[in-house]
């Protein structure tokens, strides 16, 4: 038995088929012939294999090694050859049975198409500190990761000081996972976050002032193509006093570039910001006019950005449109805290979708 | 005369049989598309009338309709009693069963056939039914379909053109329900939820309701809260979304009131307890009473009677003090636990599929005398 060599793109990979029991060795009077069998790659799937056969078409199966459940898909058979294609593409790694009603005619095994590891890029926040009432944890990965299991499975958290494990996540049945799936969205559990909820009151925040903890994320999670991480992702951090205020722009810094240069523009925020919305909710325009166009990028441990323009900076007045959804570690945003009740003082406060920072470049 | 006056019958009765067949047969399907409505995800399904499959996909923010061809009807279903039914699925798939993942199951009302939607691991979406004990799939690249994005309806930025990354609606459930898909879902980045209605054959409207709660658990008003799974009732000849969220609350919204923009107040009537989360729920009737079972992943089944929701007049604005208490309407526990996914199978059985104490993934039916 062969194993296509990993690294396989589109063309036929021819493979030699071996009879199971001539490989082990065990003395077997039936089925001493070899045959020859190809597998067929498109896209880096396994999409189907092809193997000399001549019985009949009934009773014929592909079977995943050792297995009960013929798998799904169509035969057809023309002079002698037999093609298999599945329903869904071959798995990588995976060993295959062709057999004849109870008869084991042949085995293969479909190699890997990728085996570089994936990697865990990033933890946000950044920071080592995070507020009591941290709201969010975002996974950055190299690759789109496993879409079955729990993604809770592979992530812990570890009171340091007391050296237990703490279950500080919202169990979510629908995982916040990215298009791509390549970027996960943890909750701490809302309902412990909020003063004098039940969970709340039952079981205190999931994160508590003055402790550290340990976040891992098991080096035995699998990417799409079921590789493993292979490394554990640890992150250490220390929790500090509750952030009870909302970010207020006008209390950011703002470094203003030179015209004719293609200096950034910097925003310090005087706190870490969501490192999610943070990207995406501020927008630069030259005033009355439309968007500038150039990239967003976070530093120091997401407390400041910048934006670096496509053409330089001219004379004159420019506008900062950010969102009112930005918010916080604390999921506290531009318009209200996120623990702050519904009730009819709050609601008469004024809001407002957007905020603007107004700035000249001189 | 007489013979003119049979043939104007004769003629009128031969209309009258046209229309009726032509209005028997199906315009729901009349504008459907035939080849591949590019599924990315399947996260929920629900069957509409016609075998018309609605499948609720979280990658693409869209519900397709999806033509079976799966609608001769069929009174009664045969009993299913089916083991390591994972391992089945996955084998079928050429995989083992720690490569994928069932992501929801709906029995196609008309034809009782079960359906299952699983996840490989590297997330292709595949459709499969049970036909007697056979697994089957339906090819998704050739089927007649028709779909609808989800509208963004929390942001629509005329001025964004930087093309951000679009914000995830994870769907957390999907009914149909009299020309109405129902979906709710809750965002990967602001905790929000949401609830809406689209018309289907589908056109170019959703109805986005805004829904509040008093959360009882909680011990306050809650807009945020997701809905985990949801059904539609009928209460004294009114009908009601009976929506469970995370944490267990279970609340009422009047149908009539879920309308686009309008804020809608709930009338929670139970506080199922916290620290459980409910996972499906369907209305049945047993000797000629509807009631409703729901399954949980920290609770056995309950079962709750109407009546006893229609006679549970007040709504829990005082807030439970007991750690994982249950008050309001009561319910009954079914000796049946880490039930995940449930469906009516006729009218008088139930299907679901359950992780047994040993681990094993099993697809059952009972009758609902025992439910």
């Amino acid at each position: 038995m062969d194993v296509i060599p990993s690294g396989v793109t589109d063309k036929k990979i021819k493979v030699y088929l071996v009879l199971f029991c001539f490989l082990t060795g065990f003395g077997c009077k039936k089925n001493t012939t070899q045959t020859t069998t190809q597998v067929n790659w498109a896209n880096k799937k396994a999409v189907s294999v092809a193997f000399a056969y001549e019985g009949p078409a009934q009773g014929l199966g592909i079977y995943v090694a050792d297995g009960k459940q013929t798998v799904l898909g169509q035969f057809s058979i023309k002079e002698g050859a037999c093609t298999f294609v599945p329903v869904v593409p071959f798995a990588e790694g995976q060993s295959y049975q062709i057999r004849q009603g109870s008869t084991t005619i042949g085995e293969f095994q479909i190699g890997r198409a990728k085996t570089e590891r994936p990697k865990l890029l990033a933890i946000y926040p950044s920071a080592d500190t995070v507020p009591e009432n941290l709201l969010k944890i975002y996974l950055h990965f190299s690759e789109p990761m496993q879409e079955v299991g729990n993604a809770l499975d592979f992530v812990s958290v570890t009171h340091r000081e007391e050296n237990r494990e703490v279950p500080i996540f919202l169990e979510l049945q629908s995982e916040l996972w990215n298009a791509d799936h390549n970027r996960l969205t943890l909750w701490l559990d809302p309902g412990r976050i909020k003063t004098n909820l039940i969970p709340n009151q039952e079981r205190g925040l999931p994160l508590r002032k003055g402790n550290s903890y340990t976040l891992s994320i098991s080096k035995n999670w699998k990417d799409a193509h079921g590789m493993e991480l292979g490394e554990t992702g640890i992150k250490t951090f220390y929790v500090a006093h509750r952030d009870g205020e909302r970010p207020l722009p006008e209390h950011w810094t703002i470094h203003i570039p030179k015209p004719g240069s293609l200096e950034p523009l910097i925003l310090d925020f005087n706190e870490a910001m969501d490192a999610t919305l943070a990207t995406e909710t501020f927008q630069v325009h030259r005033s009355g006019e439309n968007e500038i166009r150039g990239t967003y990028t976070l530093m120091n441990e997401e407390r400041s950005l910048l934006f670096l323009p496509k053409e330089p900076w001219s004379k004159g007045s420019y506008t900062v449109i950010v969102e009112s959804r930005l918010e916080d570690l604390a999921g506290n945003n531009l318009n209200h805290l996120f623990d702050s009740k519904l009730d009819l003082a709050s609601a008469m406060e004024p809001t407002s979708e957007k905020k603007r920072i107004l700035f000249e470049v001189l | 005369m007489k013979k003119l006056l049979f043939c104007l019958i004769l003629g009128g009765l031969g209309w009258v049989t046209i229309s009726a067949f032509n209005e028997t047969k199906s315009t729901l399907t009349d504008g459907f598309l035939i080849g591949d409505p590019e599924i990315a995800s399947i996260t929920s399904l629900s069957f509409g009338p016609e075998g018309i499959l609605f499948i609720g996909d979280s990658k693409n923010a869209t519900i397709y309709a999806l033509d079976t061809e799966d609608a001769d009807p069929k009174d009664e279903s045969a009993e299913i009693n089916l083991g390591d039914f994972d391992t089945k699925i996955a084998a079928s798939l050429g995989r083992t069963k720690d490569q994928i993942k069932v992501t929801d199951m709906a029995v196609n009302p008309v034809s009782k056939t079960v359906y299952f939607s699983v996840n490989l691991v590297d997330g292709t979406p595949v459709l499969l039914k049970l036909e007697e004990e056979a697994l089957v799939n339906i090819p998704l690249n050739n089927i007649g379909y028709s779909k609808i994005v989800l509208s963004d309806a929390v942001e629509v930025d005329a001025e964004d053109k930087r093309g951000r990354p679009l914000r995830i609606w994870a769907i957390s459930d999907m009914k149909y329900h009299k020309g109405k898909i129902l979906v709710s879902g809750l965002s990967n980045k602001e905790f929000g939820s949401t609830f809406r209605s689209i018309p289907f054959p589908f056109k170019d409207t959703q109805d986005y309701a805004s829904l509040e709660i008093y959360h009882a658990a909680h011990g306050q008003y809650e807009t945020f809260a997701p809905i985990k799974t949801f059904d539609v009732i009928a209460l004294e000849n009114k009908e009601y979304l009976m929506a469970s969220y995370t944490c267990t609350p279970l609340v009422l919204f009047p149908m009539e009131e879920l309308k686009e923009g309008k804020h809608t107040k709930g009338r929670t009537v139970a506080e199922l307890g916290s620290g459980n989360s409910p996972l499906d729920m369907i209305s049945f009737e047993k000797e000629g009473k509807p009631y409703f079972l729901m399954s949980n992943t920290n609770r056995s089944v309950m079962r709750i009677d109407y009546t006893t929701i229609a006679d549970f007049k007040e709504s829990l604005t005082t807030p439970v003090t007991e750690f994982a208490k249950a008050t309001g309407v009561g319910y009954v526990s079914l000796p049946m636990v880490n039930v995940l996914q449930l469906d009516n199978l006729d009218a008088n059985k139930v299907v679901y599929m359950q992780r047994t104490s040993s681990g094993e993934l099993i697809l059952r039916s009972r009758s609902t005398k025992w439910m």
